[in-house]
Parts: structure tokens; C-alpha cells; sequence
């Protein structure tokens, strides 16, 4: 620092370097240069400083900062499967034909971001398998026994021997639900067994379903039915022996299973479990609840038909048998 | 010093602030950019899952059954995977009480990665699922191989379990029928009683492993079936009179079925 020519007092010198001052010497600026220069290098040098350090201590694990968007739950179907109805969608996994049918095994899905527990397994009124050749309709279809998530969501569809050519024309048809008339109907059979039913027309809506047969006696029974119409149905059969209850062991109840093969027989159900519809059906009845006791002869028998018919179907919905 | 001056004096500290904060900017780009080149091989660099997951970014979808690594051990002579299965079936389903039911109520996946391959150090080794509750599969090596010596596995045959039901019929004329899968069945003898005709039944071939039916009769007139003596068969009780010539069956089970793929596992979610 230096004496200010312009500034005879001594005593205020360090304000002679701020202070504007009031003559001018020609050639020189009347800015004083020295404080914006000594303050711009002061600002670089303190960012060097800052940058200087980032480079030392490169970016910490939480300064990592993606610049493109990372992974997120999906909210469509997995891949391959199209959606049959009420956000259940289904695909084709494999089609095999035997000598007497065409089979083919489907998987079934939700959409991403959806609970499987809350989406009802598929309801497919029927099934049409479209080739090169023609379209035929299903014989029938079946899931596990109260298909379950644990199931994997496997449906079996049973079409009549067909060729079925080239997979690339091939394709399987949906016909989702679209809604169904219910009814019931409740019979006092005679006590004395076997019990035999024959021809129990069960009207929904305009159109019927017919009992062909019914035998029950105290271990099992059999139990074959159609669907009136075109339109497919369900049938849950029960038939109870009242008063034959004992412990813990409910009255004697015989159930239908439409695959019987994983149920072990006595079944623990005490309702009928959920099955696919189907245009006809003979399912075995199957004994659940107490044993049957010569001693304890029922005091009443009672065979309750609890009947779903579809009445319509949604848009028709296409697989590819080849993906 | 005046107002002047010190407002030149702030815009001169700010400006020389941005100049060097705007090459500071630079070299740290370039200093950072040189650092990722050269820490990571680039063989070692995984093109990690960007896409939309099902229930985990690190998923490998097999049907709709999403499969989630989730460990890699290496011991002596074996390297085992560990995984979970979650399926996305739809489950939403009223169920009356139910004890026992078979597979049913054991949460079972009854889809499953079967045959799997891992590949380390040059070799391709195969290792099989054991069953449809395993959730871990191994590999034996011919030597040790470190965990982080695993370059890739995948799935080669992924199956699910399928409910198969087929009406068939057999009788004199037509004694034997194909079931489909590999599986025949075979009328082995008819023996009428004075009250009830005695049906016994051969069922041969198929892959047990991949296959299991058993015959029932169908219709009304059948008592419930037995298995023959030696399993091989099954012994039918009929007792609706006359035996039709064409004699009413069922073959009943289920059928493992290949989901076609091949199915590479995420390696982000084994490290």
C-alpha cells in the first residue's frame, strides 16, 4: 500500500484505496481496478479450492445420481399373455393331440402391480380351437380342485381330435363370461339306498340343464348332466344324510369332484369347490364328513342341485397357439 | 469507498467465482468419466435389468411365475443357486374349509425350473431340480470354483404341472388304447361274479417323472377303483349289469408340460 498523492492524510490512507478520489491524474482510470480484480481472483481461487476437493474425494455412494430411469414395477401383462377378462390373462403354454382329443394346457396371469388374491381365476364360458381347417368347440376344460395361486394357474381345455397343422395358423378362442343365471333345486330322496334320480330338468332363465342321472349310496355316488342350450353351465351336486353326524364329524355329505385325483378320499370339504363351466359333465361324488354307520342309518337324505348357466358372453378373445 | 466500488467489487468476485466454477464443472466431468472407464473391466459390466419387473427388479419371468435369485454358494466339489417363486396367477377365489386336499394347500409352485446350466471357467455344468418345492439347485464341479468365478446361469427346461382327464373306452375288439404322453392302457381280463364284473387294467409307459394317470371307470355302475397288486394297473368293480362291449374309462392325473425358453438368470441378483 502506498501513499495516495491525492490523499494528504496519512491517517485515512487504508480509505484512500476505496475511496473515489477526488482529482485525476490524466491517463489514469478514475475505477478503482485493484478491489474488483483482488475479489475476482479471491472467488476463483475459492471454487479451484471446491473443485479441487471433488476430484480428491471423487462422489460419495450417495451422490451417485442415475441419469436415466431405473426399474419400475410393471403394470402390464408378463410376456406373451393377453388379457382375457377382468384383468385375468391367459396364454398358451403347449397343444398336444391324443387319438380321441386335441388338448391344450394354458397358463394363466394379472397384470403387474396387481394382486393375484384379488383377481378371480378365469371364467371362460367356452373355448373354440381355430385352425386352417376349421374351428371346433371345446369338450371341456378343467383346473385343479379349487384352483388355488398355489396352482400356478394351469387350465386344461379338451378339444375333439382335430389336426392341427401348422402352430402358426392355429389359434385358441375365448369366450369370457359375460354373466349367469343361477338356480337351485332340492329333492327329499327315500332313505333307503341306493338312491336314483333320472331326467331332473332345472330351468335358468329360458333355458335348462338336465340331470341325465344321479346314483348315491352310502359311500359315493355319480352324477352326469347337460346343458340344455348352447350356452355352458356349472352344477354343484350335495347330497346330505342328515343325522348321521358323530364327534367332531359332520352329517355324511357326498360332493362332486371333477378331477378327482389329488383329493384324498374322505374329502375334508364341506361345500363343493369352484370348477370350470363346461357344456356337459359326469363327475364321480365323492364321501366327506362322518363315516357311514350301519348303526346310524341316515334319517333323511337330501340331493341339492345348485345350478350356474351362462346367458352371455363378452368379445370373443384370440390366442396364438405359436408365439 | 463508495456504493461503486463495492458493487463492482461483488461482481467481480462473482464472475471470477463462475469462471472457474464452469472449468471446475468440466474436469470433474472428465475426471469422473476416466475413472469409470478404467474401475470396471468391461467384459464385468452387466447390462443390469431396465425394464419394468414383476416383483423384483433382478426377476426372470418362466410363464407367469416370476423367479427371483437369491444366493450363490460355492463349496467343496458343489455350487448351489438359491431362488424364490412367486406366481401371478389369479388366486382370488372363495374356498370352502378345506384339511385335506393333497398338494393344494401346501403352497406349492407348480411350476418348475427343472434343468439348469451354470457356466464357470470354461466349463458348462448341468444341475437338475430336485422337485416342485425345491428352491435351491446344485452343481457339481470337477474342481473349486469361487462364487465370483460364475459367469451365467439359466434355466434350459422350465415344466409346469398340469390336470389331465382322458374318456376313453377298451373292450374286446379294441383292447388296448393310447393315452397320450407315452402312456397306453391295456385290457388285461374281465371276470364276472355273481353280483359284481371284475375289470383289471394295465397302464404302462410314459415318464413317471413326467407323467401320472390313473384309470378310473366312468359313468355310473363303477365301484371305486384299486390299484393292481403290483401298481401297474388298476382293478375296476362294475356292477350295473351287462358290461358294455365298449367299456366306459377315465384316465385321470396330471402332466408335467415344457414351458418353451430358455431362461437366463440375473446375475445382479446372485452377487
Amino acid at each position: 500500500m502506498t501513499d495516495d498523492p491525492m490523499n494528504g492524510d496519512g491517517g485515512r490512507l487504508e480509505d484512500s484505496v476505496y475511496e473515489t478520489p477526488q482529482g485525476v491524474v490524466d491517463g489514469e482510470s478514475e475505477i478503482p481496478w485493484k478491489p474488483p480484480v483482488i475479489a475476482a481472483i479471491l472467488g476463483a481461487l475459492l471454487v479451484a479450492v471446491y473443485v479441487v476437493y471433488a476430484i480428491v474425494t471423487g462422489p460419495g455412494p450417495d451422490d451417485v445420481v442415475s441419469t436415466t430411469p431405473g426399474p419400475a414395477p410393471s403394470t402390464v401383462f408378463p410376456p406373451g399373455y393377453v388379457e382375457v377378462a377382468n384383468r385375468a390373462g391367459a396364454r398358451v403354454e403347449s397343444i398336444i393331440s391324443t387319438e380321441t382329443s386335441t388338448i391344450a394346457f394354458l397358463s394363466t396371469s394379472v397384470p403387474g402391480s396387481t394382486d393375484p388374491a384379488a383377481i378371480p381365476p378365469l371364467e371362460v364360458a367356452f373355448w373354440e380351437l381355430s385352425t386352417a381347417s376349421g374351428s371346433v368347440s371345446m369338450t371341456d376344460q378343467y383346473r385343479w380342485p379349487g384352483a388355488s395361486g398355489s396352482d400356478g394357474g394351469s387350465l386344461t381345455v379338451v378339444f375333439p381330435a382335430v389336426d392341427t397343422g401348422s402352430a402358426a395358423d392355429a389359434s385358441i378362442v375365448a369366450h369370457p363370461v359375460l354373466s349367469a343365471g343361477t338356480a337351485s333345486l332340492t329333492i327329499d330322496a327315500p332313505t333307503t339306498l341306493p338312491v336314483e334320480l333320472n331326467d331332473v330338468r332345472i330351468a335358468v332363465g329360458g333355458d335348462a340343464v338336465v340331470i341325465d342321472t344321479l346314483t348315491v349310496d352310502a359311500d359315493g355316488g355319480y352324477v352326469q348332466w347337460r346343458a340344455e342350450g348352447d350356452m355352458p353351465a356349472r352344477v354343484d351336486t350335495i347330497v346330505t344324510f342328515e343325522g348321521t353326524a358323530t364327534g367332531d364329524a359332520g352329517d355324511a355329505v357326498l360332493l362332486p369332484i371333477h378331477l378327482g385325483a389329488f383329493l384324498v378320499d374322505p374329502v375334508a370339504f364341506s361345500e363343493p369347490v369352484p370348477v370350470a363351466y363346461t357344456f356337459a359333465s359326469r363327475d364321480r361324488l365323492v364321501r366327506s364328513g362322518a363315516e357311514p354307520d350301519p348303526a346310524r342309518p341316515p334319517t333323511g337324505v337330501t340331493v341339492e342341485f345348485r345350478v350356474a348357466l351362462v346367458d352371455a358372453v363378452a368379445d370373443p378373445v384370440s390366442l396364438t397357439v405359436d408365439r | 469507498m463508495n456504493a461503486r466500488a463495492v458493487s463492482l467489487t461483488i461482481v467481480a468476485f462473482l464472475l471470477g467465482a463462475l469462471a472457474a466454477g464452469g472449468i471446475g464443472v468440466r474436469v470433474i466431468r472428465e475426471v469422473s468419466t476416466a475413472q469409470d472407464a478404467t474401475s470396471l473391466p468391461a467384459g464385468n459390466i452387466a447390462p443390469g435389468p431396465d425394464g419394468p419387473y414383476f416383483t423384483d427388479p433382478n426377476e426372470t419371468m418362466i410363464a407367469s411365475v416370476s423367479l427371483v435369485p437369491g444366493s450363490l454358494e460355492a463349496t467343496d466339489g458343489t455350487v448351489t443357486v438359491g431362488y424364490d417363486l412367486t406366481p401371478l396367477a389369479p388366486r382370488g377365489v372363495w374356498l370352502p374349509p378345506a384339511a385335506n386336499v393333497g398338494i393344494r394347500d401346501q403352497g406349492v409352485v407348480l411350476v418348475q425350473p427343472r434343468t439348469w446350466v451354470l457356466e464357470a471357467a470354461g466349463q458348462s455344468i448341468v444341475g437338475v431340480g430336485e422337485n416342485v418345492a425345491a428352491r435351491t439347485v446344485s452343481f457339481d464341479v470337477t474342481r473349486e470354483i469361487p462364487a465370483e468365478e460364475v459367469e451365467a446361469v439359466r434355466v434350459i427346461e422350465a415344466i409346469a404341472l398340469f390336470p389331465v382327464e382322458i374318456p376313453f373306452t377298451l373292450g374286446a375288439t379294441s383292447p388296448t388304447a393310447d393315452l397320450g404322453f407315452g402312456v397306453t392302457a391295456e385290457l388285461v381280463r374281465v371276470t364276472e361274479g355273481s353280483t359284481a364284473t371284475t375289470v383289471e387294467i394295465a397302464v404302462e409307459g410314459g415318464d413317471p417323472t413326467r407323467v401320472s394317470l390313473f384309470v378310473v371307470g366312468a359313468g355310473p355302475g363303477w365301484r371305486r377303483a384299486a390299484p393292481t397288486q403290483d401298481g401297474a394297473g388298476v382293478t375296476l368293480t362294475w356292477v350295473g349289469g351287462a358290461l358294455p362291449v365298449d367299456i366306459p374309462l377315465l384316465a385321470e392325473g396330471s402332466a408335467w408340460v415344457p414351458i418353451e425358453g430358455l431362461f437366463e438368470i440375473e446375475m445382479e441378483g446372485l452377487r
